[in-house]
Parts: C-alpha cells; sequence; structure tokens
C-alpha cells in the first residue's frame, strides 16, 4: 500500500502546498536524506529543518528563493529535532532567528558534526562496521558544516508569529529524541513533524519512551490538516500517520514478548518477523529499537553507539535488502 | 595524570573502564584512555559528548599496542560540575 499523499509525487526537490506553505523532499529518504519545509506570509520566511550539510541545504535555499522572494531572506529556522540531518545547515542562514526545544539545543552539542566525520574517519579500519557506517553517512560533506546553534529555546508549547500565520510547536518528546517537535500551520491544513514520521522506512527509536511517539501520532491524527510532511519519505495523510503508529504498537508488543522469555535485545531483534513492515527501508533499525524497548521494559545498561552501529552492520549484512521501493509504489 | 589501560579489551569495555574513572575523579581533571580495538574511536568521543566530557586530543600510533595492535590513546578532560 502506497503511504504517499496522492497530490503529491516523491521527486526530489521542491513541493508547493498551499499558498506560501512548500515541502523540499529527497528520496529514498533513508539515513540522512531528510525533508524540510518553507512557511512564507508578507516579507517573512520560516524554515522547517535545513539539511545535512552545506551544499544540500544551499541547493534547496537557492530554491526556495527562486519560488518566493521572501525567502531570499530567512527570517526563522525551527529545528524539529537535534540530528544533523535536520540542523547542519543552520549556518547558511547566518541571519536567521534559530529556534528549537531546549532539548534539541542541548543534543546539538553533544553531538557535533565533528562526531559523525570522527565515524567516517575511522570507518576504513571497522570493517562491515565501517562499510555500513560510509553507507550511511558517506554521501555528505561535514567538513563543509559550522555549527551553527540555536539562539530561541522553548520548553514547552509555544506559537509564534509569522506574518498573519500562526505557527504552532507542539514538543511531544522525548521519542525519536528528546527536543521532537512539530510545527503545525493551521491557516495552511499542514503539520511538519520532522522524524516523528518516516514514511516507507522503519522509524528509529534513539530515545523513547515508545508511547510518548505514538501519543504524538495520535496528536497529528487529531489534527485538522490536510498535508502532513514527514521528515523523511513522501509527504503523506492520516493513514501514513496511523501505518507509523501501527509499526511502533507491533513492535513494542512483539519486543516486549521476546523480553519477558529471556532473550537479549539483539536476539528480538533478529527473531521478529517485521512482515507488512518488511519492504520499509532500513529495516536493520529494528536493532536500535529492541535496546531502547528492552531498556524501557527494565534493562538498566543501554548499549554503547559502536555497539548498536555494529548491530545494524550485521543484520543490514545478514537480511540484504533491494533498494526503497516501498514508498514508490 | 591517570592512565586507563584498557587495551586488549572490546567494545564497550574501554568505555566503562573511563566512567568508572570518571567516576572517582573531580571535575575537569584529565585522564588518558589507552585502548585497541578500533570500535573505540566511536564509543569514546560519543560517550564523551553525552556528558559533556572534552577529548582533548585523539592519536593513533601504528603497532604500538600489545602485540603490535594499533593503539588509541585518547587525553580527556572531565565536565565542569
Amino acid at each position: 500500500m502506497s503511504l504517499a499523499h496522492p497530490k503529491f509525487a516523491y521527486t526530489k526537490g521542491l513541493h508547493q502546498i498551499g499558498d506560501g506553505a512548500y515541502a523540499w523532499l529527497q528520496p529514498d529518504g533513508g539515513w540522512g536524506w531528510s525533508n524540510s519545509g518553507l512557511i512564507v506570509d508578507d516579507d517573512q520566511a520560516l524554515v522547517v529543518d535545513t539539511l545535512f550539510d552545506v551544499p544540500l541545504t544551499q541547493a534547496m535555499l537557492a530554491a526556495y528563493a527562486d519560488a518566493e522572494s521572501a525567502a531570499k531572506q530567512v527570517n526563522k529556522v525551527i529545528n524539529t529535532h537535534h540530528n544533523g540531518d535536520h540542523c547542519n545547515g543552520n549556518c547558511c542562514c547566518p541571519d536567521a532567528q534559530i529556534i528549537a526545544h531546549r532539548a534539541t539545543a542541548e543534543h546539538m552539542a553533544a553531538e557535533p558534526p565533528a562526531l559523525v566525520q570522527g565515524f567516517l574517519d575511522a570507518a576504513p579500519e571497522l570493517g562491515d562496521l565501517g562499510k555500513y557506517i560510509e553507507s550511511c553517512f558517506g554521501p555528505f560533506d561535514f567538513k563543509s558544516v559550522t555549527q551553527k546553534m540555536p539562539d530561541t529555546l522553548i520548553d514547552g508549547d509555544t506559537t509564534i508569529k509569522l506574518g498573519d500565520k500562526d505557527i504552532h510547536l507542539l514538543h511531544v518528546g522525548p521519542a525519536h529524541t528528546p527536543g521532537d517537535t512539530l510545527v503545525h500551520v493551521p491557516a495552511d491544513r499542514t503539520v511538519y513533524t520532522g522524524d516523528i514520521l518516516f514514511i516507507g522506512g522503519h522509524p528509529i527509536i534513539w530515545e523513547g519512551p515508545v508511547q510518548n511517539w505514538i501519543d504524538a501520532c495520535d496528536k497529528i491524527i487529531a489534527m485538522d490538516v490536510e498535508t502532513i510532511v514527514p521528515g523523511h519519505g513522501p509527504i503523506t495523510t492520516r493513514a501514513g500517520v496511523e501505518e507509523v503508529r501501527h509499526y511502533l504498537v507491533t513492535i513494542r508488543n512483539e519486543a516486549r514478548r521476546r523480553y519477558e522469555a529471556g532473550m537479549t535485545y539483539k536476539e528480538a531483534a533478529f527473531d521478529i518477523a517485521l512482515g507488512v513492515f518488511d519492504d520499509w527501508g532500513d529495516r536493520e533499525r529494528i536493532i536500535v529499537n529492541c535496546a531502547t524497548l528492552f531498556h524501557e521494559f527494565g534493562v538498566q545498561e543501554r548499549p554503547e553507539i559502536a555497539e548498536l552501529f555494529a548491530g545494524m552492520a550485521e543484520y543490514a549484512t545478514a537480511r540484504p535488502q533491494a533498494p526503497n521501493t516501498a514508498i514508490l509504489s | 595524570m591517570t592512565v586507563i589501560d584498557a587495551t586488549g579489551l572490546n567494545c564497550p569495555m574501554p568505555v566503562l573502564r573511563l566512567q568508572a574513572a570518571l567516576r572517582d575523579c573531580p571535575a575537569q581533571s584529565h585522564l588518558t584512555l589507552h585502548a585497541t580495538d578500533p570500535m573505540a574511536q566511536i564509543d569514546v568521543p560519543h560517550f564523551a559528548g553525552q556528558h559533556g566530557h572534552v577529548i582533548v586530543a585523539a592519536r593513533q600510533h601504528k603497532g604500538a599496542g600489545p602485540g603490535g595492535a594499533d593503539l588509541y590513546i585518547f587525553e580527556i578532560e572531565k565536565a565542569a560540575d
């Protein structure tokens, strides 16, 4: 079943959603290939999330400026969360106000672009793990990035004004990450969800608890919106949100059963049959999802990051996946 | 300066040794970690970032570890209180 919104093709680049409302999409939506949004009213322009590196963000901003003259000078940027594929390009908007949840700013400081570059630098010595890291992050230019931190922090739900448009910032984390924030624009009947939605790809539960994520899906489903722009994958409808919710509930229940049976998180990840989610991209993320869920169930120690990536590399090698076609059908 | 010898240990042991050593020393003190598992290059900087510690220097010495393994040396400053 296609989860893409029937009105919007899933093609790279700019898509107009409404009057002064746009999305920038990067198929296939896998590791690092994130989406962004542009909201305009009067002479004001707001960007929802920048991209993983400077060249990608500059190309996007040029297209935004071509589409709307107000976007020649971006006034505000909102980072929906701290992962670099949603904020590394902040430095391309030197004069913009950068808005994010406080937890997003804290975790941006803890995970600078140089950290991922360090992973890539180490990759040649890391065998299969290194090859996996290169496949995830190799296409991006982290050396071009100068980290630009948020200068305006929010602590809870907040409404800001852009011209006459109300922009609701709804903190729904910790879920994918601690600072997860939805950007809801009632005037455009649109919500930009950041990585609360991966459409056609496996969500990755870095933080949890998963119930917060399920609640966030319910919050989106209850909104009076026509257009839902995910953090990765095609523009979607309520049906896409319901599928992500279904994934989270299913994986939680399957992992719980295996936790109670005494399996390790890794055994559980390999044991879970992905069923209807099997053709979603990046299915090796089941490793991280089980690790996070097992912590939630009572396992005290969380695996270190190298163990998680090594586990995902092992899973991806054991169960090779064809290019992601689920989202294109 | 305290030196933590985690050579010959696979990840996540180097980080766990570092974590234990940091627990016992005052804020902003400096420690050195020796490791031979290449995955320490991933784990140690990530662990440090998550907890506010600073990697002052990270060096690799080819073949300088036990048995001719590559040796990874991290100088770490514990986070301020």
